[in-house]
Protein backbone atom coordinates (compact mmCIF):
# COMPACT_ATOMS: atom_id res chain seq x y z
CA UNK A 1 0.00 0.00 0.00
CA UNK A 2 1.37 3.39 -0.88
CA UNK A 3 1.32 6.00 1.79
CA UNK A 4 1.16 9.54 0.56
CA UNK A 5 3.87 10.88 2.82
CA UNK A 6 3.60 14.32 1.31
CA UNK A 7 -0.02 14.78 2.24
CA UNK A 8 -0.47 17.73 4.61
CA UNK A 9 -0.47 16.81 8.25
CA UNK A 10 -3.94 17.00 9.65
CA UNK A 11 -5.60 15.88 12.75
CA UNK A 12 -8.60 13.56 12.53
CA UNK A 13 -9.30 14.96 15.83
CA UNK A 14 -11.72 14.78 18.65
CA UNK A 15 -11.74 17.82 20.93
CA UNK A 16 -14.02 18.64 23.82
CA UNK A 17 -14.61 21.57 26.14
CA UNK A 18 -16.94 21.48 29.13
CA UNK A 19 -17.87 24.21 31.61
CA UNK A 20 -18.50 23.45 35.24
CA UNK A 21 -19.00 25.61 38.26
CA UNK A 22 -15.58 27.15 38.81
CA UNK A 23 -14.05 26.79 35.36
CA UNK A 24 -13.67 24.62 32.30
CA UNK A 25 -12.27 21.18 31.42
CA UNK A 26 -10.68 20.71 28.01
CA UNK A 27 -9.90 17.41 26.33
CA UNK A 28 -8.32 16.24 23.09
CA UNK A 29 -6.91 13.10 21.51
CA UNK A 30 -3.28 13.02 20.49
CA UNK A 31 -3.10 11.69 16.93
CA UNK A 32 -1.72 13.71 14.04
CA UNK A 33 -1.84 11.98 10.67
CA UNK A 34 -0.35 12.51 7.21
CA UNK A 35 -2.84 10.77 5.04
CA UNK A 36 -2.99 7.21 6.44
CA UNK A 37 0.25 7.46 8.36
CA UNK A 38 0.24 8.53 11.97
CA UNK A 39 2.86 11.25 12.01
CA UNK A 40 2.65 11.97 15.71
CA UNK A 41 0.85 9.85 18.25
CA UNK A 42 1.62 12.15 21.13
CA UNK A 43 0.67 15.59 19.95
CA UNK A 44 -0.60 18.26 22.31
CA UNK A 45 -3.66 19.74 20.69
CA UNK A 46 -4.46 21.93 23.65
CA UNK A 47 -2.45 25.11 23.33
CA UNK A 48 -2.11 28.02 25.70
CA UNK A 49 -3.14 31.51 24.58
CA UNK A 50 -2.87 33.29 27.94
CA UNK A 51 -2.59 32.31 31.60
CA UNK A 52 -6.33 31.89 31.73
CA UNK A 53 -7.35 30.90 28.17
CA UNK A 54 -6.51 27.74 26.20
CA UNK A 55 -7.46 26.55 22.71
CA UNK A 56 -8.21 23.02 21.45
CA UNK A 57 -7.08 22.75 17.84
CA UNK A 58 -8.36 20.56 15.01
CA UNK A 59 -8.15 20.55 11.22
CA UNK A 60 -4.93 21.59 9.56
CA UNK A 61 -2.16 21.49 12.15
CA UNK A 62 -0.26 24.31 10.48
CA UNK A 63 -3.26 26.60 10.18
CA UNK A 64 -4.39 26.16 13.77
CA UNK A 65 -0.86 26.62 15.09
CA UNK A 66 -0.27 29.82 13.16
CA UNK A 67 -3.63 31.29 14.16
CA UNK A 68 -2.91 30.39 17.79
CA UNK A 69 0.45 32.15 17.53
CA UNK A 70 -1.10 35.33 16.12
CA UNK A 71 -3.84 35.39 18.74
CA UNK A 72 -1.36 34.79 21.55
CA UNK A 73 0.65 37.77 20.30
CA UNK A 74 -2.40 40.05 20.04
CA UNK A 75 -3.67 38.97 23.45
CA UNK A 76 -0.30 39.70 24.99
CA UNK A 77 -0.38 43.25 23.67
CA UNK A 78 -4.00 43.65 24.70
CA UNK A 79 -3.17 42.53 28.25
CA UNK A 80 -0.37 45.07 28.48
CA UNK A 81 -2.63 47.85 27.23
CA UNK A 82 -5.56 46.89 29.45
CA UNK A 83 -3.49 46.29 32.56
CA UNK A 84 -5.40 43.14 33.45
CA UNK A 85 -5.92 39.62 32.01
CA UNK A 86 -7.88 39.39 28.77
CA UNK A 87 -11.34 37.86 28.91
CA UNK A 88 -12.19 34.55 27.24
CA UNK A 89 -14.63 36.36 24.96
CA UNK A 90 -11.91 38.63 23.62
CA UNK A 91 -9.63 35.66 22.91
CA UNK A 92 -12.41 33.83 21.10
CA UNK A 93 -13.34 36.91 19.09
CA UNK A 94 -9.76 37.40 17.88
CA UNK A 95 -9.65 33.77 16.75
CA UNK A 96 -12.89 34.04 14.85
CA UNK A 97 -11.97 37.32 13.13
CA UNK A 98 -8.84 35.68 11.73
CA UNK A 99 -10.75 32.52 10.89
CA UNK A 100 -13.59 34.32 9.12
CA UNK A 101 -11.51 36.88 7.26
CA UNK A 102 -9.21 34.16 5.91
CA UNK A 103 -11.80 31.47 5.41
CA UNK A 104 -10.70 30.83 1.82
CA UNK A 105 -7.24 29.82 2.93
CA UNK A 106 -7.77 28.15 6.28
CA UNK A 107 -9.09 24.78 7.28
CA UNK A 108 -9.48 24.60 11.04
CA UNK A 109 -12.04 24.23 13.76
CA UNK A 110 -11.21 25.11 17.32
CA UNK A 111 -12.65 25.27 20.79
CA UNK A 112 -11.56 28.11 23.06
CA UNK A 113 -11.93 27.58 26.78
CA UNK A 114 -10.90 29.60 29.79
CA UNK A 115 -11.82 31.52 32.91
CA UNK A 116 -12.09 35.22 33.68
CA UNK A 117 -13.29 37.13 36.71
CA UNK A 118 -16.35 38.63 35.00
CA UNK A 119 -18.10 35.63 33.47
CA UNK A 120 -16.29 32.69 35.06
CA UNK A 121 -15.63 29.56 32.99
CA UNK A 122 -16.64 29.84 29.32
CA UNK A 123 -16.40 27.70 26.19
CA UNK A 124 -16.52 29.16 22.67
CA UNK A 125 -16.66 27.09 19.51
CA UNK A 126 -15.13 28.45 16.27
CA UNK A 127 -15.75 25.86 13.53
CA UNK A 128 -14.76 25.86 9.86
CA UNK A 129 -16.42 29.00 8.45
CA UNK A 130 -15.49 31.30 11.29
CA UNK A 131 -18.73 31.46 13.26
CA UNK A 132 -18.42 31.99 16.97
CA UNK A 133 -20.73 30.16 19.30
CA UNK A 134 -20.74 30.33 23.08
CA UNK A 135 -21.81 27.01 24.55
CA UNK A 136 -21.93 25.33 27.95
CA UNK A 137 -20.05 22.43 26.33
CA UNK A 138 -18.61 21.89 22.86
CA UNK A 139 -17.35 18.96 20.82
CA UNK A 140 -15.59 19.07 17.52
CA UNK A 141 -12.91 17.96 15.20
CA UNK A 142 -12.66 15.65 12.25
CA UNK A 143 -12.06 18.03 9.37
CA UNK A 144 -9.96 15.56 7.46
CA UNK A 145 -11.49 13.58 4.60
CA UNK A 146 -9.82 10.29 5.46
CA UNK A 147 -9.93 10.31 9.19
CA UNK A 148 -13.26 11.03 10.74
CA UNK A 149 -13.16 12.12 14.33
CA UNK A 150 -14.96 10.44 17.12
CA UNK A 151 -16.91 13.57 17.81
CA UNK A 152 -20.08 12.44 16.10
CA UNK A 153 -20.47 9.63 18.59
CA UNK A 154 -20.15 12.11 21.39
CA UNK A 155 -23.34 13.98 20.64
CA UNK A 156 -25.31 10.98 21.79
CA UNK A 157 -23.22 10.56 24.91
CA UNK A 158 -23.43 14.23 25.90
CA UNK A 159 -27.15 14.35 25.33
CA UNK A 160 -27.48 11.77 28.01
CA UNK A 161 -24.62 12.65 30.34
CA UNK A 162 -24.23 16.44 30.43
CA UNK A 163 -26.13 18.63 32.82
CA UNK A 164 -25.86 22.18 34.13
CA UNK A 165 -23.75 23.06 37.14
CA UNK A 166 -21.54 19.98 37.35
CA UNK A 167 -18.63 19.67 39.70
CA UNK A 168 -15.11 19.35 38.36
CA UNK A 169 -15.00 15.57 38.73
CA UNK A 170 -18.27 15.11 36.91
CA UNK A 171 -17.02 17.41 34.13
CA UNK A 172 -13.83 15.39 33.79
CA UNK A 173 -15.69 12.17 33.29
CA UNK A 174 -17.42 13.83 30.39
CA UNK A 175 -14.19 14.91 28.77
CA UNK A 176 -12.24 11.80 29.65
CA UNK A 177 -14.23 8.57 29.47
CA UNK A 178 -15.46 9.17 25.98
CA UNK A 179 -12.17 9.90 24.27
CA UNK A 180 -10.75 6.63 25.46
CA UNK A 181 -13.73 4.56 24.43
CA UNK A 182 -14.01 5.74 20.90
CA UNK A 183 -10.40 5.85 19.90
CA UNK A 184 -8.86 2.44 19.54
CA UNK A 185 -5.45 2.35 17.91
CA UNK A 186 -3.65 4.95 19.93
CA UNK A 187 -4.86 4.21 23.41
CA UNK A 188 -2.76 6.59 25.40
CA UNK A 189 -3.54 6.80 29.08
CA UNK A 190 -5.21 10.09 29.68
CA UNK A 191 -2.61 12.67 30.45
CA UNK A 192 -4.26 14.87 32.98
CA UNK A 193 -2.78 17.86 34.63
CA UNK A 194 -4.22 20.80 36.46
CA UNK A 195 -2.15 23.67 35.24
CA UNK A 196 -0.96 26.53 37.36
CA UNK A 197 -0.71 29.81 35.55
CA UNK A 198 2.82 30.24 34.30
CA UNK A 199 4.87 32.47 32.10
CA UNK A 200 6.34 29.88 29.83
CA UNK A 201 5.52 26.36 28.78
CA UNK A 202 9.21 25.59 29.26
CA UNK A 203 8.45 25.60 32.97
CA UNK A 204 5.98 22.81 32.37
CA UNK A 205 8.64 20.63 30.77
CA UNK A 206 11.00 20.96 33.67
CA UNK A 207 8.31 20.08 36.20
CA UNK A 208 7.10 16.52 36.79
CA UNK A 209 6.47 14.69 33.51
CA UNK A 210 3.64 12.21 32.92
CA UNK A 211 4.08 8.44 32.82
CA UNK A 212 5.69 7.01 29.70
CA UNK A 213 3.23 5.95 27.05
CA UNK A 214 2.35 2.35 26.36
CA UNK A 215 2.94 0.98 22.88
CA UNK B 1 -2.37 88.93 35.14
CA UNK B 2 -0.68 85.83 33.83
CA UNK B 3 2.90 85.80 32.63
CA UNK B 4 3.43 86.28 28.90
CA UNK B 5 5.72 83.92 27.04
CA UNK B 6 7.62 86.55 25.08
CA UNK B 7 9.10 84.50 22.33
CA UNK B 8 8.70 81.04 23.85
CA UNK B 9 5.01 80.90 23.19
CA UNK B 10 4.93 80.96 19.42
CA UNK B 11 4.95 77.21 18.90
CA UNK B 12 3.71 74.20 20.76
CA UNK B 13 7.06 72.53 20.14
CA UNK B 14 8.97 75.11 22.15
CA UNK B 15 9.73 74.87 25.86
CA UNK B 16 10.28 78.02 27.89
CA UNK B 17 13.40 78.28 30.05
CA UNK B 18 11.38 77.34 33.11
CA UNK B 19 10.08 74.20 31.47
CA UNK B 20 6.61 75.28 30.41
CA UNK B 21 4.89 74.88 27.07
CA UNK B 22 2.95 78.09 26.76
CA UNK B 23 0.75 77.08 23.87
CA UNK B 24 -0.75 74.31 25.97
CA UNK B 25 -1.35 76.75 28.82
CA UNK B 26 -3.06 79.15 26.44
CA UNK B 27 -5.24 76.30 25.21
CA UNK B 28 -6.27 75.70 28.80
CA UNK B 29 -7.30 79.36 29.02
CA UNK B 30 -9.81 78.73 26.24
CA UNK B 31 -11.34 76.07 28.45
CA UNK B 32 -11.32 78.31 31.50
CA UNK B 33 -13.35 80.94 29.72
CA UNK B 34 -16.17 78.64 28.71
CA UNK B 35 -19.34 77.66 30.52
CA UNK B 36 -18.94 75.38 33.54
CA UNK B 37 -19.04 71.63 33.04
CA UNK B 38 -19.39 69.30 36.04
CA UNK B 39 -19.27 65.57 36.55
CA UNK B 40 -19.69 63.38 39.63
CA UNK B 41 -19.44 59.68 40.36
CA UNK B 42 -22.31 58.64 42.61
CA UNK B 43 -22.64 55.27 44.22
CA UNK B 44 -24.73 53.84 41.38
CA UNK B 45 -23.49 55.79 38.37
CA UNK B 46 -22.26 59.04 36.84
CA UNK B 47 -24.01 62.40 36.39
CA UNK B 48 -22.75 65.05 33.94
CA UNK B 49 -24.01 68.64 33.86
CA UNK B 50 -23.27 71.60 31.59
CA UNK B 51 -23.95 75.32 31.98
CA UNK B 52 -24.68 76.05 28.33
CA UNK B 53 -24.34 79.81 27.86
CA UNK B 54 -26.86 81.15 25.38
CA UNK B 55 -25.32 83.72 23.08
CA UNK B 56 -28.50 84.68 21.26
CA UNK B 57 -32.22 84.67 22.02
CA UNK B 58 -32.74 83.22 18.57
CA UNK B 59 -31.14 79.90 19.54
CA UNK B 60 -33.50 76.96 19.73
CA UNK B 61 -33.54 75.41 23.19
CA UNK B 62 -32.05 71.95 23.11
CA UNK B 63 -29.76 72.67 20.18
CA UNK B 64 -25.97 72.89 20.30
CA UNK B 65 -25.71 69.94 22.63
CA UNK B 66 -22.61 69.92 24.77
CA UNK B 67 -22.99 66.38 26.09
CA UNK B 68 -22.42 63.60 23.59
CA UNK B 69 -22.94 59.85 23.79
CA UNK B 70 -19.77 58.07 22.84
CA UNK B 71 -21.06 54.54 23.20
CA UNK B 72 -24.04 52.86 24.79
CA UNK B 73 -22.31 52.91 28.14
CA UNK B 74 -20.49 56.24 28.11
CA UNK B 75 -20.86 59.95 27.45
CA UNK B 76 -18.67 63.01 27.16
CA UNK B 77 -19.28 66.61 28.23
CA UNK B 78 -17.07 69.17 26.52
CA UNK B 79 -15.96 72.61 27.72
CA UNK B 80 -14.09 75.08 25.53
CA UNK B 81 -14.05 75.36 21.76
CA UNK B 82 -17.13 73.50 20.56
CA UNK B 83 -15.76 72.66 17.14
CA UNK B 84 -12.62 71.12 18.66
CA UNK B 85 -14.89 69.19 20.97
CA UNK B 86 -16.86 67.72 18.07
CA UNK B 87 -13.65 66.38 16.57
CA UNK B 88 -12.68 64.66 19.80
CA UNK B 89 -16.13 63.15 20.24
CA UNK B 90 -16.02 61.80 16.69
CA UNK B 91 -12.66 60.20 17.40
CA UNK B 92 -13.88 58.72 20.67
CA UNK B 93 -16.93 57.19 18.94
CA UNK B 94 -14.66 55.75 16.30
CA UNK B 95 -12.29 54.25 18.88
CA UNK B 96 -15.18 52.70 20.77
CA UNK B 97 -16.67 51.16 17.63
CA UNK B 98 -13.33 49.87 16.45
CA UNK B 99 -12.52 48.28 19.80
CA UNK B 100 -15.82 46.44 19.87
CA UNK B 101 -15.34 45.17 16.33
CA UNK B 102 -11.91 43.73 17.08
CA UNK B 103 -12.31 42.52 20.67
CA UNK B 104 -15.99 41.65 20.73
CA UNK B 105 -16.85 43.54 23.89
CA UNK B 106 -17.66 47.19 24.73
CA UNK B 107 -14.58 49.32 25.28
CA UNK B 108 -13.65 49.59 28.96
CA UNK B 109 -13.99 53.22 30.10
CA UNK B 110 -10.36 53.31 31.23
CA UNK B 111 -9.22 52.25 27.78
CA UNK B 112 -11.46 54.85 26.12
CA UNK B 113 -10.07 57.58 28.35
CA UNK B 114 -6.52 56.50 27.50
CA UNK B 115 -7.24 56.64 23.79
CA UNK B 116 -8.90 60.06 23.94
CA UNK B 117 -6.05 61.39 26.06
CA UNK B 118 -3.54 59.99 23.59
CA UNK B 119 -5.34 61.69 20.72
CA UNK B 120 -5.49 65.04 22.54
CA UNK B 121 -1.82 64.72 23.43
CA UNK B 122 -0.91 64.03 19.82
CA UNK B 123 -1.78 67.55 18.80
CA UNK B 124 0.72 68.93 21.33
CA UNK B 125 3.64 67.20 19.65
CA UNK B 126 3.74 68.78 16.20
CA UNK B 127 4.28 72.39 15.24
CA UNK B 128 1.83 72.20 12.37
CA UNK B 129 -1.02 71.27 14.70
CA UNK B 130 -2.50 73.32 17.48
CA UNK B 131 -3.64 71.83 20.77
CA UNK B 132 -7.33 71.14 21.25
CA UNK B 133 -8.96 73.96 23.21
CA UNK B 134 -11.22 71.59 25.13
CA UNK B 135 -11.58 70.15 28.58
CA UNK B 136 -13.44 66.87 28.49
CA UNK B 137 -15.29 65.09 31.25
CA UNK B 138 -15.90 61.47 30.29
CA UNK B 139 -18.26 59.30 32.29
CA UNK B 140 -19.04 55.67 31.70
CA UNK B 141 -20.35 52.50 33.33
CA UNK B 142 -18.65 49.23 32.45
CA UNK B 143 -17.98 45.86 34.08
CA UNK B 144 -15.75 47.49 36.66
CA UNK B 145 -18.46 49.91 37.74
CA UNK B 146 -19.05 53.62 37.06
CA UNK B 147 -15.97 55.68 36.27
CA UNK B 148 -15.31 59.39 35.67
CA UNK B 149 -12.30 60.75 33.79
CA UNK B 150 -11.20 64.27 32.92
CA UNK B 151 -8.96 64.99 29.96
CA UNK B 152 -7.16 68.34 29.71
CA UNK B 153 -5.76 70.05 26.58
CA UNK B 154 -2.29 68.86 27.56
CA UNK B 155 -3.42 65.27 27.17
CA UNK B 156 -3.38 64.54 30.90
CA UNK B 157 -6.14 62.23 32.00
CA UNK B 158 -7.03 61.36 35.56
CA UNK B 159 -9.82 59.42 37.16
CA UNK B 160 -12.01 61.43 39.52
CA UNK B 161 -14.84 61.21 42.02
CA UNK B 162 -15.89 64.71 41.02
CA UNK B 163 -14.57 67.09 38.38
CA UNK B 164 -15.32 70.56 37.04
CA UNK B 165 -13.95 72.69 34.20
CA UNK B 166 -14.80 76.12 32.86
CA UNK B 167 -15.59 79.47 34.42
CA UNK B 168 -17.10 78.38 37.68
CA UNK B 169 -14.85 75.39 38.32
CA UNK B 170 -13.35 76.64 41.58
CA UNK B 171 -16.71 77.27 43.18
CA UNK B 172 -18.11 74.06 41.68
CA UNK B 173 -15.26 71.95 43.05
CA UNK B 174 -15.79 73.41 46.51
CA UNK B 175 -19.46 72.47 46.36
CA UNK B 176 -18.72 68.96 45.08
CA UNK B 177 -16.26 68.35 47.89
CA UNK B 178 -19.04 69.03 50.36
CA UNK B 179 -21.08 66.14 48.97
CA UNK B 180 -20.66 62.62 50.34
CA UNK B 181 -20.53 61.00 46.93
CA UNK B 182 -20.27 57.43 48.16
CA UNK B 183 -23.73 57.77 49.68
CA UNK B 184 -25.43 59.85 47.00
CA UNK B 185 -27.54 58.07 44.37
CA UNK B 186 -27.71 59.39 40.82
CA UNK B 187 -31.24 60.67 41.36
CA UNK B 188 -30.00 62.81 44.22
CA UNK B 189 -26.86 63.64 42.26
CA UNK B 190 -28.89 65.17 39.45
CA UNK B 191 -30.52 67.59 41.90
CA UNK B 192 -27.15 68.45 43.46
CA UNK B 193 -25.49 69.12 40.12
CA UNK B 194 -28.35 71.38 39.06
CA UNK B 195 -27.99 73.33 42.30
CA UNK B 196 -24.24 73.67 41.76
CA UNK B 197 -24.56 74.91 38.21
CA UNK B 198 -27.22 77.43 39.09
CA UNK B 199 -25.10 78.57 42.01
CA UNK B 200 -21.90 79.13 40.05
CA UNK B 201 -23.62 80.85 37.16
CA UNK B 202 -22.66 84.50 37.14
CA UNK B 203 -25.83 86.50 36.50
CA UNK B 204 -23.96 89.73 35.95
CA UNK B 205 -21.48 88.58 33.36
CA UNK B 206 -23.53 86.06 31.37
CA UNK B 207 -27.23 86.63 31.01
CA UNK B 208 -28.93 83.43 30.06
CA UNK B 209 -27.96 79.80 30.19
CA UNK B 210 -29.52 76.44 29.56
CA UNK B 211 -28.91 73.50 31.86
CA UNK B 212 -28.00 70.28 30.08
CA UNK B 213 -27.62 67.04 32.06
CA UNK B 214 -27.04 63.39 31.41
CA UNK B 215 -26.44 60.26 33.42
CA UNK B 216 -25.30 56.61 33.24
CA UNK B 217 -26.56 54.61 36.16
CA UNK B 218 -28.35 51.50 37.31
CA UNK B 219 -31.65 53.31 36.86
CA UNK B 220 -30.88 54.07 33.22
CA UNK B 221 -29.94 50.44 32.75
CA UNK B 222 -26.27 51.37 32.50
CA UNK B 223 -26.96 53.25 29.27
CA UNK B 224 -25.86 56.84 28.79
CA UNK B 225 -28.89 59.06 28.25
CA UNK B 226 -30.30 62.51 28.83
CA UNK B 227 -31.72 62.92 32.30
CA UNK B 228 -35.49 62.30 31.95
CA UNK B 229 -37.48 65.52 31.50
CA UNK B 230 -39.50 65.23 34.69
CA UNK B 231 -36.40 64.73 36.82
CA UNK B 232 -34.69 67.60 35.00
CA UNK B 233 -37.60 69.91 35.76
CA UNK B 234 -37.57 68.77 39.35
CA UNK B 235 -33.86 69.52 39.55
CA UNK B 236 -34.23 72.98 38.03
CA UNK B 237 -37.00 73.88 40.46
CA UNK B 238 -34.95 72.70 43.42
CA UNK B 239 -31.93 74.63 42.15
CA UNK B 240 -33.85 77.88 41.71
CA UNK B 241 -35.36 77.47 45.15
CA UNK B 242 -31.94 76.92 46.69
CA UNK B 243 -30.66 80.07 44.96
CA UNK B 244 -33.44 82.16 46.39
CA UNK B 245 -32.74 80.83 49.83
CA UNK B 246 -29.15 81.94 49.46
CA UNK B 247 -30.19 85.38 48.24
CA UNK B 248 -32.70 85.76 51.01
CA UNK B 249 -30.02 85.93 53.70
Amino acid sequence: MDFDLNAPHSMGTTIIGVTYDGGVVLGADSRTSTGMYVANRASDKITQLTDNVYICRSGSAADSQVISDYVRYFLHQHTIQLGQPATVKVAANLVRLLSYQNKNMLQMGVIIGGWDKYEGGQIYSVPLGGTILKQPFAIGGGYDKLDRSGSSYLYGFFDQAWKEGMSKDEAEINADGVTRNFYSGDSLPLWHEELEPQNSLLDVLSSSSPEPMNT
Amino acid sequence: MSSIGTGYDLSVTTFSPDGRVFQIEYAAKAVDNSGTVVGIKCKDGIVLGVEKLISSKMMLPGSNRRIHAVHRHSGMAVAGLAADGRQIVARAKSEAANYERVYGEPIPVKELADRVAGYVHLSTLYWWLRPFGCGIILGGYDRDGPQLYMIEPSGISYRYFGAAVGKGRQAAKTEIEKLKLSEVTCREGVIEIAKIIYAVHDEAKDKAFELEMSWVCDESNRQHQKVPDDLLEQAKTAAKAALEEMDAD
